[in-house]
């Protein structure tokens, strides 16, 4: 779905900055080893969130001593979160309901 | 807003970042792919395996990481997009900023680009022909004075000879030192040409047989001419002409027929033999030729002038190619040296001694021509130069006061950045913004220019009688994009910067900045310095104007026309002018209107002149360029005509009293030999030892010759029927009692009666002559003039906005003055002080800037000093008067205020 990678992406990210690698990881673990994200998918997402303003990016340290590109939310992320993540809560409760009817 | 122009500006920015970007993604790449191989080698995978898992894993990198770049991409052209967007939007609405900008721009932009045209065209264009750099030509310079020499009526050292003679042309072809092979161009001029019965009169040039072949230009129909055509008596098919492209399509209609046609020139019959590419108009800039024809075909047109034998006939200019890798330096050496050979090489021309040894005295310059060669160059390179500082002025003048505006405008919308900035803009974001917008000004402005540079640039030389091709070429498009960027930069690029720094002053209290205040105040120092200098400039040019208009010239020929029919060309040959004269004369002087009328050799202030030395008795000591007087040829009446009074003995007498040596001579030539007027009547002067000696019958008052600058130029005059059967080329002088125009009609019925045909006819006046001798001048002061008033009114625009910002900032501080009971009055005063004192500041800039250029327009004053304390006062005054004006209004309302409100808090 649209708008899905972004949302997970910036929960992801809520918990403290990560690198990409990272972030992948967390969704794939999070996830119940259920979402598997592409790194084609991931790094142009994770750019067009920056060109948006959503993130911000600087390289760092990775815990096996290599540099690594940490990504951030930023405030504005933060809002865009709250926004999707309602949405996506609308979404759901919508699509449980609907479904929810026709399977009664 | 042009598409190009945007992804232009995005790509060139785009450059910068790009390899940036590339690194920042492959160092991303290899960082993902390290992790992932580590946590594959963790669960135990062999490394090798692991890499290759994490490699595939990655699978087609290089499209998402195209797609990446593009998101990046993407987005810099859409914040450009919506940065033109809210910049258009923005001047749209500030119509009065955007307007003032683009007018200032516009004038500017405009003036530069027409004057550099012009130069480009006359100075500058490299000739199309092959290899124009190796052009050059010949000059003699290191002259010795035994003539006399003046330049616009203005009598000067001759310094340099760019004519050499026919002999000594034929030598250098022998001997052409550092030259590989040379040509001659004799004067240019226009001739009566008749195709297929319909009049025209071409720009000629006589060329020798080597022009066309050295320039290797190729034809564009037919063939052009060669060393063949150059030759005694004519190649056999008959005397040869090339034609232009555009008479080719004036009177032939670009016709195939062309070539080979029958045409005469002169009533001589030549033959077309073919026509040139239509970019090549000779090689003289500002006088475009039309018609090339061989030197030699000079004695069927002229079978008296003894051009090709006479070593004292100075009439070719010689250009050639010189051998590559030789500097004009060295091959001026080489000339140099070679003269007693060339002058052996030359001996059957029979220079006389004296000649000879002047001829040795002399050096042989080479000078680069890759752009021609031509008699306007000269003249009007330093007029060139003149205006091309003063359009430089204008562009100074032009962009601070933009930079100003701007600054002005950027404190105005400190309010505005100072949000942006808050709401997360970079400052490099805000600066982007006030960059488009300038270059959207500065389009505009350029668009503007351009389409006022084609007015000017065709104009301007039309003024001064020049035939330019000023078409927009490449060297004039760089010339446009290098002032654009200048502008851009001045204007641009100081308040982007402040502006943008302003996120650190934002918060802080709103006062403005110091430094840019006193930025902006030095700006209109500048503006104003340039102004005095232009004013100034201005000034001395309309009263040297208004001098020579009004300068005496000795005539009183308000109500004299002067008429040179062309009778020779509508069918009178030579041997019969004498007659036909004379025939004229006693019609016309029997027409109703008319009061008086004579034949002249020369219209009074025309542009021939004729100069002899005269031998007088007892003075034979003087050197005979002290003895040299200018030549007048008249008929009885002449006198009368012109309204010259007669000082003493009297006119000539009719031709029926029978033919006798006599003259008149002007006073200072009486006065210099004789003492009195009165002393030289009776008395006997010579003009040669081979003539009789010439009786003195008269003495008149100083006249002009050829121009008003002369200094009462000595004249001796002839009654023109002592010589013997008149040629063609006089001019009929016709005091007349009515209105012109019919009478002008009448006497070209006339012309046509006697010669059975309608005769090219020139009409001119003696005050239209004055006016056209003053061209030059005219030009300079109207030019200068509008300059001035731009750098004018943008000097008190500049003061006036300057103040209106400084009293709106200090708006408090007038409150608390007033309140504690200053008197408006007072604060008045101190703005438009503020005013004076800015405008001084200019003044003595402005001053010390024209002291140091008073001797650029020195040339073209009259009767008036560079320095001249009169005119400078007034400029003073002036500028000072519209300094003190321009600050009256914010002064005005700063003595307005009212301290209540003003010390409100905000």
């Amino acid at each position: 779905m649209p708008g899905t990678l972004d949302l997970l992406i910036l929960h992801t990210l809520e918990a403290g900055p990560a690198h990409g690698y990272a972030i992948m990881e967390a969704i794939w673990s999070r996830s119940g080893e259920l979402f598997r994200v592409e790194e084609g998918a991931l790094y142009p997402a994770l750019h067009r969130l920056q060109v948006k303003g959503w993130l911000e990016s600087e390289w760092g340290m990775s815990e096996a001593n290599r540099k690594a590109k940490y990504y951030r939310l930023t405030p504005e992320g933060q809002r865009q979160l709250a926004k999707e993540r309602t949405g996506w809560a609308q979404i759901a409760l919508g699509m449980g309901r609907v479904l929810g009817e026709f399977k009664s | 807003m042009n598409g190009w122009m945007t992804s232009l500006l995005t790509r060139l920015r785009q450059l910068g970042q790009r390899s940036q970007l590339d690194q920042d993604l492959e160092d991303e790449l290899a960082a993902h792919l390290a992790l992932k191989q580590r946590a594959l080698e963790l669960e135990g995978k062999p490394a090798i395996e692991a890499a290759r898992e994490a490699r595939i894993a990655l699978g087609n990198a290089t499209a998402w990481q195209e797609q990446t770049r593009e998101a990046w991409l993407f987005n810099r052209l859409e914040a450009l997009w919506r940065d033109i967007r809210f910049g258009v939007h923005l001047l749209a609405k500030e119509r009065l900023f955007t307007f003032v900008v683009l007018l200032t721009l516009t004038l500017s932009i405009g003036a530069n680009t027409a004057v550099f045209s012009i130069t480009n065209g006359l100075l500058l264009r490299l000739l199309p022909v092959k290899q124009p750099e190796q052009l050059a030509k010949l000059v003699l310079t290191n002259i010795p004075a035994t003539g006399r020499y003046w330049v616009n009526g203005r009598e000067k050292k001759e310094t340099e000879r760019d004519f050499v003679s026919y002999p000594l042309y034929q030598a250098l072809t022998k001997q052409t030192g550092a030259f590989t092979e040379i040509f001659g161009v004799a004067g240019t001029g226009t001739v009566a040409v008749e195709v297929n019965g319909s009049p025209h009169r071409p720009m000629t040039a006589r060329v020798t047989g080597t022009y066309f072949p050295v320039l290797g230009v190729q034809p564009q129909a037919g063939r052009l001419l060669t060393s063949e055509d150059d030759i005694r008596g004519g190649p056999a098919g008959g005397w040869p002409v090339v034609i232009s492209d555009g008479l080719w399509a004036r009177a032939f209609n670009r016709s195939g027929t062309a070539i080979g046609a029958a045409i005469t020139v002169e009533q001589v019959p030549f033959v077309v033999a073919g026509v040139t590419p239509r970019a090549f108009t000779g090689t003289t800039p500002g006088t475009a030729i039309d018609m090339w024809m061989p030197v030699s075909a000079m004695e069927a047109l002229y079978p008296t002038f003894g051009w090709r034998t006479n070593a004292g006939l100075a009439f070719l200019r010689v250009q050639g190619r010189l051998k590559p890798g030789v500097a004009p330096e060295l091959a001026s050496q080489q000339m140099t040296a070679m003269a007693p050979g060339l002058l052996a090489e030359a001996k059957e021309a029979g220079l006389s001694a004296e000649a000879e040894k002047q001829f040795l005295a002399m050096k042989m310059e080479v000078r680069s021509t890759p752009a021609g060669d031509s008699t306007p160059m000269k003249t009007y390179r330093p007029v060139l130069l003149i205006l091309l500082a003063a359009v430089g002025a204008v562009l100074l003048i032009a962009a601070t006061n933009l930079t100003n505006l701007l600054l002005a405008r950027a404190a105005s919308r400190r309010q505005e950045i100072a949000t942006r900035l808050a709401l997360g803009a970079t400052p490099g974001r805000v600066r982007q913004q006030l960059l488009v917008e300038s270059t959207l000004l500065a389009l505009g402005g350029v668009a503007g220019g351009l389409v006022l540079a084609q007015w000017l640039a065709v104009a301007i030389p039309a003024q001064l009688n020049l035939d330019l091709d000023t078409h927009l070429d490449l060297t004039v498009l760089a010339f446009v994009a290098a002032v654009l960027a200048l502008v851009v930069l001045i204007a641009g690029w100081f308040p982007a910067w402040t502006a943008s720094r302003q996120h650190y002053q934002a918060m802080r209290a709103s006062t403005g900045s110091a430094a840019s205040g006193r930025f902006r105040a030095s700006m209109i120092v500048l503006q104003t310095a340039l102004t005095f200098t232009l004013l100034g400039g201005a000034a001395l040019m309309l009263k040297s104007v208004q001098g020579l208009v009004h300068e005496r010239t000795g005539f009183d020929a308000q109500a004299t026309v002067l008429l040179t029919p062309d009778l020779f060309n509508a069918g009178i040959s030579r041997p019969a002018h004498d007659g036909a004269y004379r025939h004229i004369l006693e019609q016309a002087r029997q027409m109703p209107g008319v009061v008086t009328a004579a034949w002249t050799g020369m219209a009074p202030l025309g542009p021939q002149a004729q100069l002899t030395s005269i031998n007088v008795p007892g003075h034979m000591h003087v050197p005979p360029k002290d003895r040299m007087v200018f030549l007048h040829s008249v008929t009885d009446g002449y006198f009368e005509t012109l309204g010259i009074p007669l000082l003493a003995g009297r006119e000539f007498p009719a031709p029926s009293s029978g033919r006798r040596w006599m003259c008149i001579m002007s006073e200072d030539v009486a006065r210099r030999y004789y003492g009195t007027p009165n002393a030289a009547i009776g008395q006997f002067i010579g003009l040669s030892k081979d003539k009789d000696p010439i009786e003195v019958v008269g003495v008149v008052p100083a006249t002009k010759y050829s121009h008003v600058r002369e200094a009462s130029p000595p004249t001796v005059y002839f009654p023109s029927w002592i010589n013997g059967p008149q040629s063609p080329g006089m001019t009929l002088a016709v005091r007349h009692s009515g209105a012109r125009e019919p009478l002008v009609a009448a006497l070209q019925a006339l012309f046509r009666q006697e010669a059975g045909r309608v005769p090219y006819v020139k009409i001119s006046t003696v005050e239209g002559n004055v006016r056209e001798s003053v061209r030059t001048e005219r030009l300079l002061s109207l030019l200068l003039a509008g300059f001035a008033g731009f750098g004018l009114l943008i000097s008190a625009t500049g003061i006036a906005g300057l103040l209106s910002y400084a009293v709106q900032q200090r708006r408090r501080e007038i409150g608390i003055r007033l309140a504690l009971g200053s008197a408006p009055e007072a604060i008045r005063r101190r703005f438009q002080g503020q005013a004076l004192l800015l405008a001084l500041a200019g003044l003595l800039a402005g001053g010390a800037l024209s002291y140091a250029l008073r001797q650029v327009m020195d040339s073209y004053l009259y009767r008036v000093a560079a320095t001249d304390p009169m005119v400078w006062s007034v400029v003073a005054i002036v500028l000072l008067a519209t300094a003190v004006a321009a600050a009256s209004l914010p002064a005005w309302r700063a003595s307005r205020i009212n301290p209540m409100e003003a010390l409100r808090p905000e």
